[in-house]
């Protein structure tokens, strides 16, 4: 019984101090001001649009009741949600769900999601990509309406959330192989559209060009690793690393790093599925960065926060192989 | 309890101290880009962000040492970006001539 019970308890004590401390704050942050500019005194932003729901409901807050606590109150209530959907997907697949959900609402990349008006497209996105996967691993007949719900919900949060287009399927090949081309063609329509869609958000003008794509593509790979190594050990977190400063060999080392880590998928492919689908997951999440040029900003921490729900039920799975138990009994 | 479930835990209390270290760091701009300068302190755009915060608490010398800072960087550094130079020098002027307004010390020479 205490077994069962003391890690929910050491959950909850330790989401009221982060959580109050994330709340600790006097005034907006990073781009924040951008947003309010944006919003204040302007007419609701249409909703079924790519970013809509998102910008919608910041722009009800900035004209209703704006306070930096305010905007932080609701990005840590979805931060909450999309950690129970986090644990409830971890059930699904059969593990206790408190280490999936503590590894969701502790882990520090999380910060920079909750903590600005930035991430609420990540938080409002990762809802939507994970309502999908619960209602697509459920056994309900009505859950394919569930799963385009969540995949527009997902849309309707970022235009990131497509990745939640081969998320699903991934997560049906671990019990069903014949999933798997599914997720291919999927990965293959995301990494298209991202190909035609690399050079979209740039303004113009001549103090943003275009980079060529390999410098582009090879900071970026160093970001993508980066932030990788920090989901296992979050330590020297930023909102401003200084990429352009490294040299080029570590653009090589880390497009080798991000390699590895996709073949390390495919050799787990047939000995443990689902580890390979949650690496599979974090390498879609970091895929399109890759390739669209976003005007200087390379990959940041809340673009992340897609990512920790599949690294969230890695460890899930890492645990069950080395310790034989399921995070604790379910 | 098993030993893997313990070591779940520290490192979940772990993750839950290196939160709590960072989202001090998010408490107001010039908490935020004090560690952003301390990562990066040759990039231009966190120092100069933190130079704006400085000017805003009405911290001039601070901020006139930090300007003074990325001028040494816009003339040393080889390796930035053409649209990071750009967008710091332009910011740089105009911040330059901001102190220099509220400080009433006249314009500097550099």
């Amino acid at each position: 019984m205490v077994g069962r019970v003391l890690p929910w308890c050491l959950l909850a004590v330790l989401w009221a101090i982060t959580g109050s401390a994330l709340l600790n704050t006097t005034q907006g942050t990073y781009e924040d001001a951008f947003f309010v500019n944006s919003l204040i005194n302007q007419p609701p932003p249409p909703i079924l649009t790519p970013r809509g729901l998102s910008r919608w409901t910041l722009w009800y807050q900035i004209n209703t009741h704006l306070t930096p606590v305010a905007i932080r109150v609701v990005n840590l209530e979805l931060h909450l949600l999309v950690a129970g959907l986090v644990g409830l997907l971890a059930s699904q697949f059969g593990f206790s769900p408190w280490m999936a959900v503590g590894i969701m609402l502790l882990h520090p990349l999380a910060v920079e999601t909750v903590a600005t008006m930035s991430g609420r497209g990540e938080l409002v996105s990762a809802v939507g990509v994970l309502f999908a996967c619960v209602m697509a691993m459920a056994t309900s007949p009505w859950k394919w309406i569930g799963v385009a719900a969540g995949l527009g919900l997902s849309i309707a949060g970022k235009e990131s959330g497509i990745v939640g287009l081969a998320c699903v399927p991934l997560l049906l090949s671990v019990r069903d192989r014949r999933w798997r081309v599914v997720a291919l063609i999927a990965a293959l329509v995301i990494i298209v559209g991202a190909w035609q869609t690399r050079s979209a958000t740039l303004p113009s003008g001549p103090s943003t060009p275009l980079q060529p794509w390999a410098t582009w593509a090879g900071l970026q790979a160093v970001a993508a690793w980066r932030l990788i190594v920090m989901t296992v050990l979050p330590i020297g977190q930023t909102v401003d690393f200084d990429y352009d400063g490294l040299a080029r060999i570590w653009t090589w080392a880390a497009s080798l790093c991000l390699s590895s880590v996709a073949y390390l998928a495919w050799q787990l492919r047939q000995g443990n599925a689902l580890m390979a689908t949650c690496l599979t997951w974090m390498l879609l999440v970091c895929a399109p960065r890759l390739i669209v040029q976003t005007p200087k900003s390379y990959f940041n921490e809340h673009q992340m926060y897609l990512a920790l729900p599949a690294f969230a039920l890695l460890v899930c799975a890492l645990m069950q192989k080395v310790s034989g138990e399921s995070c604790s009994p379910a | 309890m098993s030993i893997p479930k313990v070591l779940a835990m520290a490192w979940l209390c772990g993750y839950a101290i290196a939160m709590v270290g960072y989202a001090s760091a998010w408490e107001n701009e010039w908490t935020l880009w004090t560690v952003a300068t301390l990562h990066a302190p040759i990039k231009p755009r966190p120092v100069i962000n933190l130079a704006v915060a400085a000017i805003e608490r009405r911290e001039f010398i601070v901020a006139d040492r930090l300007l003074t800072h990325v001028a040494l960087i816009l003339r040393t550094r080889q390796n930035l970006p053409p649209w990071d130079r750009t967008d710091a020098t332009i910011a740089l002027q105009r911040n330059r001539l901001l102190l220099a307004r509220l400080t009433d010390s006249g314009r500097r020479r550099w």
